[in-house]
């Protein structure tokens, strides 16, 4: 699983976390717990979540 | 816009079937039919009667005149509607007649004469609860329906329709004079229908006067007087559907005291050839005297509902989306009106995107709606309101950049500053084949020395995106090179560019390469086989173009066939309106129903056909593979990285410099250090990502330090902004400050900047 993956910044050298990571298209907003960088904030978004969540989003926010 | 939407008022879409607009009481055919079809025949003797007053009585005088009109007539004969009704009257058993629980009103009403006009005005008017009282000089009801027709139907279906209603009759009451006419509870009448019969008494209400609205109706004092009925002319169904509109009528009157009594109408505004019938199935015959339940369901199966269809038989968007124009319209409108998407929505967004604008829609339209053009205006709004997902034209509004900045040019021939000719290939025939458009600026240049070039784009994608201010400016700077060229005829290689032109850029004269090239050029190569010529869309109403390219293909020896529908109505391979990114179905959806057309090869005018084409598994070929002998087999699709390199392949090769300069670009340079292996090629292409962006993703990954590292897998990940799309890219670092990427995605939701999270503000190098 890709999450269970260890995932390192590489500007902090800190291990990722699963934090809220609010997303905008189309002049609305969502949010989503994400893997991100403690210290930086720098996030990772794997394929799979682009996928399975946010490409159903797209099309779901492009349709209203 | 708003001269598009009004075109939508003469839509034919919901306009009345041939049949109701033949029928006196104008019967909603349609509900009736889709009750018998489903077996429900309670159900559809209701809707008769509801349309027709008393069915017993109407169906024995009908002559049926909805089956001269219907269309099925030369498919197995027309629908038999008039025995359906018959049917539903056997089969229905004894409804009873509705009751509507309203209250009693207030207006008082005389109808004079008991005839079949006067009774079919005292069932409506009694219905709404009005006071009606029925003065009859004879000591019976039914007027010449006496002679017509058995009077135990007429009578039982006068006594079951106004059994629910309370009505009074005053047999044996002739009546001289209408101002005496006093009602039962003493006060005078509001309104007198008069339905004396033929050559009956009017009381002097015919010829008032000569508004055709009015002509039948008069005030005398404080009553209206109203005449109908066989009296003004009707034959006796009509009298009786006369008789029924009364009930309007009159109610309109004495809700609003005025005088409006138009004739019925009749007919309707569909034309014909407007509903495609493709079986033959005969009437059904009936095993007895009247249809049984079964035989009557499968008569009214064969009813094909009509309704103009014809845009949904030509348009690809109509019967893709199975919207039909009115509701396109709607749904456009919604679209396009201001406020923010929280609070409204706009439903055809994608829709929008979505058309071809291939013009057929006008072309085949009986009323010529244009909803090509409405479209065009409502990407526009869209654009101007900054509605319009950017996805789904961000990347042609990139690729129309590189094909005019960094790939574009105006290249004349040596020592010339004006030319009489200038090539103008169009921007995607030099992104798939650099090869042929050299080899057609070399013949141009050999048959007329002063030809130049011009590698450009005509902008079509800035106006397919709704940005018309954008694609003006380019329209402009095209005709300022022009201007600057000594106003030469321009050569187009492209239709759709050609149509541009023609449009937005009149005063340039322009020729189309095949026309020109079929006038003095000789194939040199011969090719054998049976071709079909496509006509691309932007082709319509270029006759000779179409013209010339068969005649070119002849030459170089292909046997030529038609293509039916294409060749005829022009439609779209699929390419036109660059909606593939807003739905990649619809687009192979239209290229699919184009390539099966026929199973012979095409020949293409339009390289963006030629290149869907090729893509989607046809054989085809562009005109000029044909003309230059270059019809190489399996060729394969370029990535949007290998056709943007392919442009200024050709234009490096145009003025003449060299194709790779001894010393690498720093772009060339960065290029060589990363790996991108084919499968992710190709994978980038079909996400409309350059490998460019790729590289510009990398380095500005490891200039900020920005990535995260997968210990187990042993790569980094990262991403940056391309336009508004996110470009996450994975990869691994090798020896010597080389790079393998070995994943790459994009989304198009946009991450809200770290700044905002936990209170940590960012750098600004996060763009």
């Amino acid at each position: 699983m890709e999450s269970n993956r260890i995932l390192i910044c590489s500007k902090c050298n800190l291990e990722l976390e699963e934090r809220k990571v609010t997303f905008s298209y189309l002049e609305r907003q969502v949010s989503h717990p994400i893997m991100r960088c403690p210290g930086c904030g720098q996030v990772f978004i794997p394929e799979s979540l682009v996928k399975d969540k946010m490409m159903p989003l797209e099309k779901a926010l492009e349709e209203k | 816009m708003k001269e598009y939407l009004k075109q939508f008022e003469q839509c034919m879409e919901k306009e009345v079937p041939y049949c109701t607009g033949e029928c006196p009481f104008h019967m909603d055919v349609k509900n009736f039919i889709e009750k018998v079809s489903r077996g429900s025949m309670k159900a559809a003797y209701r809707a008769y009667r509801d349309a027709v007053g008393y069915p017993a009585i109407v169906n024995q005088l009908c002559d049926a005149p909805c089956k001269n009109v219907c269309p099925r007539a030369e498919h197995g004969g027309s629908v038999e509607l008039h025995e359906l009704e018959r049917a539903c009257i056997d089969l229905s058993g004894n409804v009873p007649p509705t009751d509507y629980n309203l209250p009693d009103k207030k207006g008082q009403i005389a109808i004079i004469g008991a005839g079949p006009s006067g009774m079919s005005a005292l069932l409506r008017l009694a219905a709404k609860k009005y006071h009606v009282e029925v003065f009859e000089k004879s000591d019976r009801i039914g007027g010449h329906l006496w002679g017509e027709m058995d009077p135990d139907v007429f009578l039982k279906d006068f006594e079951l329709q106004l059994s629910v209603h309370e009505h009074v009759i005053h047999y044996d009451s002739e009546v001289t004079d209408l101002k005496s006419l006093v009602s039962n509870t003493g006060e005078p009448f509001d309104a007198v229908y008069v339905a004396t019969g033929a050559g009956g008494e009017d009381f002097g209400i015919l010829h008032e006067n000569e508004d055709p609205d009015t002509a039948y109706c008069c005030r005398s004092g404080e009553t209206a007087c109203f005449a109908g009925g066989e009296l003004i002319g009707y034959d006796p169904l009509m009298a009786m559907a006369g008789g029924l509109a009364m009930g309007v009528i009159i109610d309109n009157y004495l809700k609003t005291k005025k005088l409006y009594y138009p004739k019925i109408s009749t007919g309707t505004r569909m034309c014909s050839d407007v509903v495609y019938i493709d079986d033959e199935r005969s009437s059904v015959t009936a095993s007895g005297d009247i249809y049984s339940k079964p035989e009557a369901m499968e008569e009214a199966s064969r009813c094909v509902h009509c309704r103009c269809s014809v845009c949904s038989k030509h348009c690809d968007l109509v019967e893709y989306t199975n919207k039909w124009p009115l509701q396109i319209k709607d749904e456009v409108q919604a679209t396009i009106l201001e406020g923010h998407s929280m609070i409204k929505v706009t439903p055809a967004k994608r829709m929008m995107s979505l058309c071809n604008h291939c013009g057929v829609c006008k072309e085949v339209c009986p009323e010529n709606i244009d909803m090509d053009r409405l479209f065009i205006e409502g990407r526009q709004k869209m654009h101007q309101q900054g509605k319009m997902p950017w996805a789904f034209h961000e990347f042609w509004l990139r690729d129309m950049d590189q094909a005019i900045n960094e790939a574009g040019g105006l290249i004349m021939p040596e020592n010339m500053n004006e030319v009489s000719y200038l090539f103008f290939p169009g921007c995607q025939l030099g992104a798939s084949e650099p090869d042929l458009v050299l080899k057609t600026y070399e013949a141009l240049k050999q048959h007329q020395e002063n030809t130049g070039i011009l590698l450009s784009c005509c902008g079509i994608p800035a106006k397919w995106a709704g940005d018309a201010e954008k694609y003006r400016g380019i329209l402009e700077n095209i005709r300022t090179r022009w201007e600057e060229t000594g106003k030469p005829v321009m050569i187009m290689g492209c239709m759709t560019c050609l149509k541009e032109f023609r449009e937005n850029l009149p005063e340039i004269p322009v020729v189309t390469l095949f026309e020109y090239m079929a006038e003095w050029y000789e194939a040199k190569h011969e090719v054998n086989g049976e071709y079909c010529v496509f006509d691309p869309c932007a082709a319509r109403n270029e006759e000779s173009s179409a013209d010339a390219v068969r005649s070119l293909a002849e030459s170089a020896g292909v046997m030529l066939k038609s293509l039916q529908k294409n060749n005829r109505f022009f439609s779209c391979c699929g390419h036109g309106g660059n909606g593939e990114i807003a739905d990649g179905e619809y687009t192979r959806y239209v290229a699919g129903k184009r390539i099966n057309e026929d199973s012979a090869p095409y020949i293409t005018y339009c390289i963006n056909c030629r290149d869907l084409f090729i893509r989607e598994g046809k054989d085809a070929v562009h005109i000029l593979e044909l003309m230059f002998g270059d019809t190489e087999q399996n060729k394969k699709e370029l990535t949007v990285t290998e056709r943007q390199q392919n442009r200024i392949y050709l234009k490096k090769k145009i003025t003449g410099l060299p194709d790779r300069e001894d010393r690498m670009t720093d772009k060339e340079c960065n290029r060589s250090r990363v790996k991108i292996p084919q499968p992710l090629q190709a994978k980038l292409s079909a996400l409309r990502v350059l490998e460019d962006d790729v590289i510009h993703t990398l380095e500005f990954c490891m200039k900020h330090n920005r990535t995260v590292y997968d210990r187990e897998a042993d790569t980094y990940s990262g991403y940056s902004m391309i336009g508004h799309m996110t470009l996450w890219i994975e990869f691994r670092k090798l020896e010597d400050d080389c790079y393998e990427l070995v994943n790459a995605y994009t989304h198009r939701v946009k991450i809200e900047l770290e700044a905002v999270w936990n209170g940590i503000k960012q750098d600004i190098d996060l763009q």
